[in-house]
């Protein structure tokens, strides 16, 4: 995938104009949260297997 | 020259309103997806009720999130819509059966506010609540 950074802008100002704050804590415990639920579902192969048999049904 | 990024992540319809309304769960999980190089995606879809569900209020929010680094906007392939028809029957929301499909294809998560939409996919394995 490739990046378009044309239009893109920094988080910084992002989150200025949000007027949000974003911490280094807040984005560890996003991350623990986020790779932990991504370790409990990773299953490539049933993924792949539901959309065959998605295909299946609707073939 | 840009570096690849990994796929990390789908936002759902739920999970672009909450960035519209300063959630800061949804904008730290953001921010450390793009600390790690890495993407969401956006269903074009979602995107439309997102817009729709907030009335084009906060069209600068919705701006600002196309204008992360970390979002990427994908529209449905058209070779797909069996299978989106599919997944439609299935969480009762053609935005969920983006969203869901997208998900499934890149083995990630969707981030969403709710979800039960997506309990008949995959026995619901396929959800990040936010929690604010």
């Amino acid at each position: 995938m490739e990046q378009n950074t044309s239009s893109k802008l920094s988080l910084d100002e992002i989150h200025a104009r949000m007027g949000m704050t974003v911490t280094e804590d807040g984005k560890a415990r996003a991350r623990r949260r986020r790779l932990a639920s991504a370790a409990a579902h990773h299953d490539p192969e049933g993924n792949a297997a539901f959309l065959a048999s998605l295909r299946a049904r609707t073939a | 020259m840009t570096q690849p990024r990994d796929v990390c992540l789908v936002f759902d319809t739920t999970a672009i309103t909450s960035w519209v309304r300063g959630s800061v769960a949804v904008g730290e999980t953001l921010a450390e997806i793009a600390d790690d190089n890495g993407a969401v995606l956006i269903p074009l879809w979602c995107l439309v009720e997102a817009g729709h569900d907030i009335g084009m209020i906060d069209r600068e929010r919705l701006d600002l999130l196309l204008a992360h680094a970390a979002t990427y906007l994908i529209a449905d392939d058209t070779d797909d819509w069996e299978m989106l028809a599919g997944l439609r029957a299935l969480t009762g929301r053609h935005d969920c059966a983006s969203a869901a499909l997208l998900a499934i294809e890149m083995n990630v998560d969707v981030m969403t506010r709710h979800p039960e939409w997506y309990k008949a996919v995959r026995n619901g394995q396929l959800t990040l609540l936010i929690e604010d």
